[in-house]
């Protein structure tokens, strides 16, 4: 059996819901409830005491983080330690999600890029995703609130202060970008806004759409690669061309 | 003149005729939190002696490293200080959220090195989590996690 904790009720927790009805049989996994108020990292622990309380000898935790860094409430290392330490003793496989902020996923993604140019997104906007992308996959830290970059994305949303840290940054660049791209496509935090057409069967999707809207959303505004694809062939496409094909392919968690 | 700190390789080091240091930093901000003994006070002491008069015969160029106490915690927080590097040990007893939240917020001006027992709250990812080890008097800083995507 494969346990799936995430740390609240986000578009990162949607996503990961999402791979797993995508890749497993429903009666090999278990999406573990979250507690306290919709969750938040510092319920991972009582999330993981309770898995415990079900978990046996070599089944599989899966681990999604929203974002990897500490809080003054939540030391990561710790968790991650702590974690580790409990499955090593039980004879349980830990896997956990390895990018910094859920975000960076999509940031990562060569075919948001892709789309940007062909949907001649703003030419700043492109480049500075542009500078995150490169430094994604090459596995540097790009988040610096002097750089040009991050202050041109300042300047474009008519900020005054700067960003609080890398995920809000990493945040409200996705949101901003794929909101340009077409509302079907936006990524924010929020539970349900994890944009259908990144990870939903376009069939199911067109389903919901009068014939005018699909010839207009979809067989002449879309630009994406995976137009007219699966769910599956989707999760497929941004597993080869993200940070994630550096990481554990979503089938192989077992 | 050598620098004890050099910004570019972001190697701090001393070789001394006793022992030797080299600490490979990652990222601008690393905490270190190994155990009693394995040189974390050492070290501070030994840069607080190369920056004293006392050392004129040093060979080692400190003038970028900041040792933080009780008495200089502005240093952190009066924003008159760039491309320093601030060691700052015993931290959970000596830093209070006002230090905490500046450093969370400088992200390249300055580096850190906090030595801490405890979760303070700065925010970086397990990979910048260093453990100092003396390995044949050489003290060197080995991190705890290595994944890529958390640098």
């Amino acid at each position: 059996m494969i346990y799936l904790i995430t740390e609240d009720q986000t578009s990162a927790r949607d996503f990961w819901i999402k791979v797993f009805e995508t890749y497993y049989e429903k009666s090999s996994y278990k999406i573990l409830p979250l507690t306290g108020n919709n969750g938040g990292n510092t319920t991972l622990i009582t999330q993981v005491n309770q898995a415990f309380n079900v978990i046996r000898k070599d089944d599989t935790l899966v681990i999604a983080f929203d974002n990897i860094s500490n809080t003054k409430s939540f030391s990561t290392k710790s968790f991650i330690k702590y974690v580790q330490a409990k499955c090593k003793r039980g004879n349980i496989k830990l896997y956990m999600t390895v990018y910094y902020s859920f975000e960076e996923l999509y940031l990562s993604y060569s075919e948001l890029l892709d789309m940007c140019n062909k949907c001649n997104i703003d030419k700043t906007l492109q480049d500075i995703l542009r500078y995150v992308y490169d430094n994604i996959n090459k596995h540097i830290d790009y988040f610096d609130n002097s750089n040009y970059y991050i202050n041109a994305f300042k300047n474009m949303l008519k900020r005054s202060n700067n960003f609080k840290n890398r995920e809000h940054f990493a945040s409200q660049l996705l949101t901003f970008i794929t909101i340009r791209l077409n509302g079907h496509f936006r990524i924010s935090k929020q539970h349900n806004d994890l944009g259908e057409c990144w990870v939903e069967n376009c069939k199911q999707i067109q389903s919901s759409m009068s014939t005018q809207q699909k010839n207009n959303v979809c067989d002449n505004q879309c630009k994406f690669c995976c137009k007219n694809c699966t769910t599956k062939e989707k999760l497929n496409d941004l597993q080869k061309k993200s940070m994630q094909q550096y990481l554990i392919d979503f089938d192989k968690i077992v | 003149m050598k620098q004890c700190f050099d910004w570019n390789t972001n190697v701090l080091e001393i070789n001394d005729m006793s022992y030797k240091v080299k600490l490979q930093l990652k990222g601008n901000k690393t905490v270190i939190d190994g155990k009693s003994g394995a040189g974390k006070t050492l070290i501070c002491n030994k840069i607080r002696s190369l920056k004293s008069n006392k050392n004129k015969a040093s060979k080692y160029d400190t003038s970028n490293i900041i040792i933080i106490d009780e008495n200089n915690l502005d240093e952190i927080t009066n924003g008159k200080n760039s491309n320093k590097v601030f060691i700052i040990d015993r931290a959970d007893l000596v830093l209070t959220d006002k230090e905490i939240d500046t450093i969370n917020q400088d992200t390249g001006n300055n580096k850190y090195i906090v030595i801490a027992r405890k979760n303070l709250g700065i925010e970086i990812s397990p990979n910048y989590y260093g453990e100092l080890k003396n390995n044949n008097n050489t003290i060197e800083l080995t991190y705890q996690f290595s994944i890529p995507g958390w640098n």
